[in-house]
């Protein structure tokens, strides 16, 4: 099981004020200079996104492809914990597809939505990147508690996506999901 | 004149030789809807056996000939049965036409069929304990029961029905409840707390970033909001684990590393690169790679091309782990089978080592 679902308690606001328009416009361009420069200017708050170790000097040495969603991903740092991943791991799909089964408008609650233009959405794993505002957490959060009531013989299925959108909820953030 | 009667000639003679023919165009009729007949006794006869056999290895008794004609023609036929075995079922059924003017005016022949089937539950080959020898292997079967019976239902149906009495006709409903596929329908009274199409207006994020399909399958028909890559990777890793199943090569597929009684091994969710030990208050987790060979010691994992490696090392060395607490070793290799996130086409394979991946070996 290859795709496995990771989430992170992301402050989606600061991101998206600090750090939106610089990406979305080096993934609509492909020049990284800005992003490399906002990297260089808050080093001190990003970590390595694959360990949450804290970056030095020389964090470009670990890019092993240098791309837009590259330095994307070091710059998105700054708004999570690499290091905290609260994500559904393996049982993503099966959480999904019970979802689904409810209803299609409901899968899209454990993902989010993508970033970016949609010719080329933020997706430093190729295999899918999602964000949620602070308020679609909350909402999520209210219809997999719900949904839970309603349908007692899924809800020990959602419980870990609860736990996934309550610790957000909790912190008041957003969240980031990838694979 | 003289055209006339040549032509007329023609036509006569043309009529004279249909006429002739007449008899070997109905002998020729006769014979193809004879054959269709024939045909279709010798399916039934082939349903028949794997009807009996079928039965046979559930019941462990052969139904009786009649049953099997009313299963398969509705008694438009008689079927008579032979056959058997232990190891290996067995079963030879003929089938003779008995409705119709022809079978009741011709004494007509019987169509004979075999069907022979291993005797194992599953009535798949076992996979041979011979390297060279490579019988492929079935899928497994009721494979839609293992989504509907999934360990957490039955869980929750032993503790529901525990904590509220459920009645037996409580719990069939909750399992062909789940089992029956409404999708693109919203069940009485459900409405999505997040709507869509209410949270912004043009695909917005509430916040003016425009990146989204609302929720609905978008223009390339993906489903609730996943992005091309996601499905093409779902899709990719659905395929190859279809084929590594069916290759028989592969002692787990998509599958959690067990123990030697079977038992998924529990391993630490993440742990720290320098002295292996699981971090603080991390959970654990089955580890499940996209196939494993615990003869050859061979993982296999697929990622697409791309993705950089660093972001699959807690992964990884959760499958060796989980490799060495059942094989006493680490495996010898880790396969990287790379493929292309936009066209689903296989990039190439790349080999790694344990020491690679596993804590002390941060360069």
């Amino acid at each position: 099981m290859s795709m496995e679902h990771k989430a992170f308690v992301l402050d989606y606001e600061a991101f998206k004020s600090q750090l939106g328009n610089l990406l979305e416009s080096a993934l609509m361009t492909g020049i990284n200079d800005k992003l490399a420069q906002f990297i260089g200017t808050n080093i001190t708050w990003l970590k390595d996104p694959y360990e949450g170790e804290p970056l030095d000097e020389s964090w470009e040495d670990i890019i092993e492809v240098k791309d837009t969603h590259s330095y994307g991903d070091f710059a998105l740092t700054k708004f999570y914990n690499p290091a905290s991943d609260i994500g559904l791991g393996d049982d993503w799909e099966e959480i999904q597809d019970l979802l689904n089964d409810v209803s299609s408008d409901f899968g899209t609650a454990i993902l989010g939505r993508p970033f970016g233009p949609e010719r080329n959405y933020f997706d430093p794993g190729k295999m899918g990147s999602y964000f949620q505002t602070s308020g679609e957490v909350q909402q999520n959060l209210s219809l997999l508690k719900d949904l839970g009531q309603r349908k007692p013989e899924i809800s020990p299925a959602l419980n870990k996506a609860i736990e996934m959108f309550q610790q957000a909820a909790e912190a008041g953030k957003g969240l980031y999901v990838t694979f | 004149m003289r055209e006339g009667a040549r032509a007329t000639g023609a036509r006569g003679f043309s009529t004279l030789e249909l006429t002739l023919a007449m008899p070997l165009v109905v002998f020729a009729i006769l014979l193809l809807i004879g054959l269709g007949h024939a045909l279709i006794s010798k399916q039934h006869a082939v349903v028949g056996g794997q009807f009996a056999a079928h039965y046979r290895r559930v019941r462990e008794a052969a139904p009786d000939a009649a049953a099997i004609g009313r299963a398969v023609s509705g008694g438009a036929e008689t079927v008579e049965l032979s056959g058997g075995g232990d190891e290996t079922l067995n079963f030879t059924v003929s089938a003779t036409p008995r409705k119709g003017l022809i079978a009741q005016t011709y004494p007509l022949k019987a169509t004979a069929s075999q069907y022979q089937t291993p005797n194992v539950t599953n009535a798949c080959v076992p996979r041979s304990k011979f390297p060279f020898i490579r019988l492929p292997r079935c899928k497994p079967p009721f494979e839609a029961f293992s989504k509907i019976l999934n360990r957490r239902l039955v869980t929750n149906i032993i503790r529901n029905g525990a904590r509220e009495a459920l009645s037996p006709g409580n719990i069939l409903s909750i399992i062909t409840g789940i089992g029956s596929k409404k999708r693109r329908q919203n069940p009485d009274g459900a409405v999505a707390v997040v709507p869509p199409k209410d949270r912004s207006r043009n695909g917005d994020h509430g916040d003016g970033n425009n990146n989204s399909n609302n929720g609905k399958p978008d223009a390339n028909g993906n489903p609730a909001g996943e992005t091309d890559s996601t499905r093409i990777g779902k899709g990719y890793h659905k395929r190859k684990a279809d084929e590594r199943r069916e290759s028989g090569n592969y002692d787990a597929v998509n599958s959690p590393i067990t123990d030697k009684s079977g038992n998924p091994i529990l391993v630490p969710r993440r742990v720290d690169l320098k002295t292996g030990q699981p971090q603080p208050g991390t959970r654990y987790q089955e580890a499940i790679p996209d196939a494993v060979n615990y003869k050859e010691g061979v993982i296999i994992d697929d990622k697409p091309a791309g993705r950089p490696i660093e972001k699959d090392r807690q992964e990884i060395i959760r499958f060796l782990e989980a490799f060495k607490r059942r094989e006493g070793v680490y495996p010898k290799r880790i396969e990287i089978h790379r493929y292309d996130p936009n066209t689903e086409q296989p990039g190439g394979i790349e080999t790694y080592k344990p020491e690679d991946f596993l804590p002390g070996n941060n360069n």
